[in-house]
């Protein structure tokens, strides 16, 4: 490429903005949600990888940017919604360590449901009309099915 | 545009290997880390064998990316994720709807969190004494670093 290998620097630099951006915007605008304030960070993180040196991006580059930044957004994403990262959390707040019943008491299926079932709602993908619950837009449906192929691709069996 | 042919034909021939072990036998423990050292050792073979295409670094951080993105969302391919779980059910009831009673019938305490402590378990992550589980220092470590981001977030405790 003629650049003694700098351009590989340009999508990290891009990810480093992203990062930067979706921290301030939750941190300091809680309101705007952790699912916009990642989509921000993605945007503004690929228009820096962009415009640093326009004349350096190539596709291999702009696929290294979108592939660090879905990382980052798995990390963020798993922080807010995984339960085994939840499970090493109470763990770690109790010095002397957790039963089975313990660990229920803090964290139990009616809270993984709740958290969850507030978080559909409030993205849209999921309805709440008189008490029930309808499918609001296609887009989860959509990842469940990708998912359960990719699953009997792997593992041989639909969930 | 080399290195973004070789980062996928690597990435695929990975993949392939990874396919044929899990089908052959899936692998009781430690799935995550079986399944980096074959995208680690895949790498060190198209490395070598790959070092006269032009662009190489490009090569070996894009599959490097790959890989990870891949690795990272294993979890939610082997674990049945509950938001997922939760819009199949609520696709499942159609035009009727589905209430939040009938979620919390057949998605329990056990399949919710106490399969996660058993997962948990598995991957080193945590140890049992006494009845009580205890973080190890490879959990520990996990667990301060999300609390870390979680803070600098400025969120509570997701899960």
């Amino acid at each position: 490429m003629g650049d003694n290998g700098a351009h590989i620097f340009i999508p990290f630099i891009g990810l480093a903005a992203n990062v930067l951006v979706q921290i301030s915007v939750f941190r300091f605008f809680p309101g705007t949600g952790l699912l916009r304030s990642v989509f921000l960070g993605f945007a503004c993180g690929f228009l820096v990888s962009i415009l640093i040196r326009p004349d350096l991006i190539s596709a291999s580059n702009i696929a290294i940017y979108v592939l660090s930044g879905y990382c980052y957004f798995h990390f963020v994403n798993m922080g807010e919604t995984a339960r085994r990262v939840r499970i090493l959390i109470e763990l770690k707040d109790a010095r002397q360590g957790l039963s089975l019943r313990e660990i229920l008491e803090r964290y139990n299926f009616k809270d993984v449901i709740e958290r969850r079932i507030v978080r559909l709602v409030n993205n849209g993908q999921v309805i709440c009309k008189g008490g029930k619950y309808y499918i609001g837009n296609s887009a989860m449906l959509a990842i469940a099915g990708f998912l359960a192929a990719v699953k009997h691709v792997i593992f041989g069996r639909m969930p | 545009m080399n290195a973004l042919f070789y980062g996928l034909l690597t990435f695929f021939a990975a993949l392939l290997v990874h396919l044929a072990v899990w089908r052959t036998r899936l692998p009781g423990k430690n799935r995550a880390f079986i399944l980096a050292n074959i995208f680690f050792w895949t790498l060190v073979l198209g490395a070598v064998s790959l070092k006269g295409v032009s662009s190489h670094i490009d090569y070996i951080v894009l599959y490097c990316c790959l890989a990870a993105a891949y690795v990272v969302s294993y979890p939610a391919m082997e674990a049945d994720s509950p938001s997922l779980v939760i819009v199949r059910k609520i696709a499942g009831a159609g035009k009727s709807g589905l209430e939040k009673s009938e979620l919390y019938r057949t998605m329990t305490d056990e399949t919710l969190v106490a399969a996660g402590v058993e997962d948990l378990l598995n991957n080193n992550l945590i140890r049992i004494d006494s009845g009580k589980y205890i973080l190890t220092s490879k959990g520990r470590f996990l667990a301060e670093v999300f609390v870390w981001f979680r803070r600098l977030l400025n969120a509570p405790k997701g899960g």
